[in-house]
């Protein structure tokens, strides 16, 4: 016998929670003022600091930069890393903080027993995270064009359709976190530490290039080293590291497939909590 | 004139800070993964950043680095400004996110109303802290020297003096940190911004020479811009303890100064988060 619910459900019933989750967040970033303000400073340290070190290391010396990329704009390669940087951070923290969170203030099992489909929850878990990255983000390339005259240039729309690509195909990632964080409790750590490998091993501050050639292949197996390669081909038309049409292709697939496997695992890891009984504990 | 029944001496504090050692200890190894994690991270951490010099310089050795900071090894240079204001970053990030977890938990107020002196109840949280950065770092250390082979020099009594005297300045500011979260309580970009221009103004990644001059000028007042010159000092280029006697006054002096006014402050914000009845809420 199917089950029954009290509540109608419907596609805009649906939207309305994931609306009305986005608006507890905004709420709650809002409440939160000192932290509000300051997320808009710690980008902009963070690139100085990146700034100053590289170029207190090469003295303004850019030959060899030039001879791996193809460009001499060091501001730009790091700009599209540090943007880049802060998606996937998003797919990797907010849904298994946001889980973490229900589970210490008590409230994950009574959420969890609402009449909403998860791909809602997961999507309002994520969601105010992602626009609030696009909102710093586009105050960053506001603040670097009035301290530097920088401006971001190139196929920008290709570059849109990379970041879309690439943020669908990191929500498989985030559904994935969702389901160990109900297992495992603790992902925090879990999260830094991916959030920590992904760089080194897709090269977000730098060309997979330099990495040694045994880590270089397990580089060329992860999308992601496709999606910055893509951004910084579109935006810095660097040398890419296969051709672009097939960068594309991977990126697409992976936008297809990491979400759906994502998906059935975090159902999966749902299903044994509620079973063992461990919803509501942290 | 206050009273209590209960008995305070030296030793009973002493068990308290066994106590919270103990109990942050039993909190730690519940989440089996994190000492794995974080045992891993600390030298993924540094190692992003030597790539990201190997990358721009083309080698291991930096003509830039050489002529602005004496040393062209920016291997060291990176490894030991990473591993002193790891510490830093320790202490600041411990003493907010122990104090937001009870706060979410919701059993700081009912800790805070123990007989215990503040002083001890921070330090506890701190204490373990600083015992896993030296245990991670030590791992880390061993990890560069093994497969850079780089040149150190040990003169055990100068670095041990060092290492208590930047203890001291870190312990104040995790103190302070402590106060600025029962007032504001969310506050990780506020630490996220406050470790980044210590960072900066220590010259962490980059000798200091590379900022404008007044920013020079304010490096002056801190206490990590000593540490860490006398830490490379000692460490790449062979100083040992007398030369570096008025550093290591200043240090000192900071240390006492900076302790007293952080306790202060911590007082202070207790104080307005007592009397406006908020120390419980989150």
């Amino acid at each position: 016998m199917r089950p029954t619910s009290l509540s109608k459900r419907s596609p805009l019933s649906e939207i309305r929670a994931i609306f009305a989750g986005v608006s507890v967040d905004l709420k709650q970033m809002r409440v939160y003022l000192l932290n509000f303000i300051g997320t808009l400073f710690v980008p902009l340290l963070f690139l100085l600091t990146f700034y100053l070190t590289v170029t207190s290391l090469t003295g303004g010396d850019l030959s060899r930069f030039h001879q791996i990329t193809g460009s001499y704009d060091i501001l730009a390669y790091m700009l599209v890393g540090y943007v880049f940087t802060s998606y996937v951070n998003d797919a990797l923290f907010s849904i298994g903080e946001n889980l973490k969170g229900m589970m210490t203030y008590g409230v994950f099992e009574s959420i969890s027993m609402v009449p909403l489909s998860r791909v809602a929850f997961l999507l309002m878990w994520t969601l105010s995270s992602y626009m609030w990255t696009t909102i710093y983000t586009s105050m960053i390339l506001v603040s670097v064009w009035l301290l530097f005259g920088f401006v971001l240039q190139g196929n920008l729309p290709l570059a849109a359709f990379v970041i879309v690509l690439s943020v669908v195909a990191l929500y498989g990632f985030g559904f994935f976190y969702a389901g160990f964080a109900i297992q495992l409790k603790g992902t925090y750590k879990f999260s830094y530490f991916i959030s920590m490998i992904f760089p080194i091993l897709c090269g977000f501050s730098y060309s997979i290039l330099v990495l040694p050639a045994q880590v270089q292949v397990i580089s060329r197996v992860i999308p992601l080293t496709y999606s910055i390669d893509m951004l910084r081909v579109s935006i810095l038309a660097t040398f890419p590291l296969i051709p672009t049409e097939l960068e594309l292709l991977v990126l697409a697939v992976s936008a297809l497939v990491f979400p759906y496997l994502g998906y059935r695992t975090y159902l999966r890891l749902e299903r044994r909590a509620r079973r063992e009984g461990t919803l509501g504990r942290y | 004139m206050r009273t209590s029944l209960t008995n305070r001496t030296f030793v009973s504090e002493l068990r308290v800070l066994w106590a919270f050692s103990k109990r942050e200890l039993v909190v730690y190894m519940r989440y089996p993964l994190d000492i794995f994690f974080d045992l891993i991270m600390e030298p993924f951490y540094i190692l992003d950043w030597m790539i990201i010099g190997m990358f721009y310089v083309g080698g291991l050795t930096s003509q830039n680095l050489l002529t602005i900071a004496g040393t062209g090894d920016f291997i060291s240079y990176l490894f030991l400004g990473g591993v002193l204001m790891g510490f830093a970053r320790g202490a600041v990030w411990s003493a907010a996110n122990s104090l937001r977890t009870e706060m979410r938990q919701g059993t700081l107020e009912s800790c805070w109303i123990t007989p215990i002196i503040r002083f001890t109840i921070m330090t506890g949280r701190i204490l373990l802290n600083f015992f896993w950065m030296i245990v991670f770092d030590l791992f880390t250390g061993t990890l560069v020297y093994v497969i850079f082979k780089p040149v150190w020099h040990f003169d055990w009594a100068a670095l041990f003096l060092i290492f208590v005297l930047t203890m001291l300045s870190n312990y104040a500011f995790g103190l302070l940190m402590g106060g600025i979260v029962f007032v504001f309580k969310e506050v990780w970009s506020f630490r996220d911004i406050f470790t980044s221009v210590l960072w900066i103004l220590s010259g962490t990644t980059f000798p200091v020479e590379m900022l404008p001059a007044w920013a020079q000028s304010i490096s002056q007042f801190v206490p990590y811009y000593y540490s860490l010159r006398d830490f490379r000092a000692v460490v790449i280029n062979g100083v040992v303890l007398p030369e570096l006697t008025s550093d290591l006054t200043f240090l000192l002096l900071f240390a006492v100064a900076s302790l007293a006014a952080s306790y202060a402050l911590f007082k202070r914000m207790e104080r307005v988060a007592l009397r406006e009845g908020t120390l419980g809420l989150y």
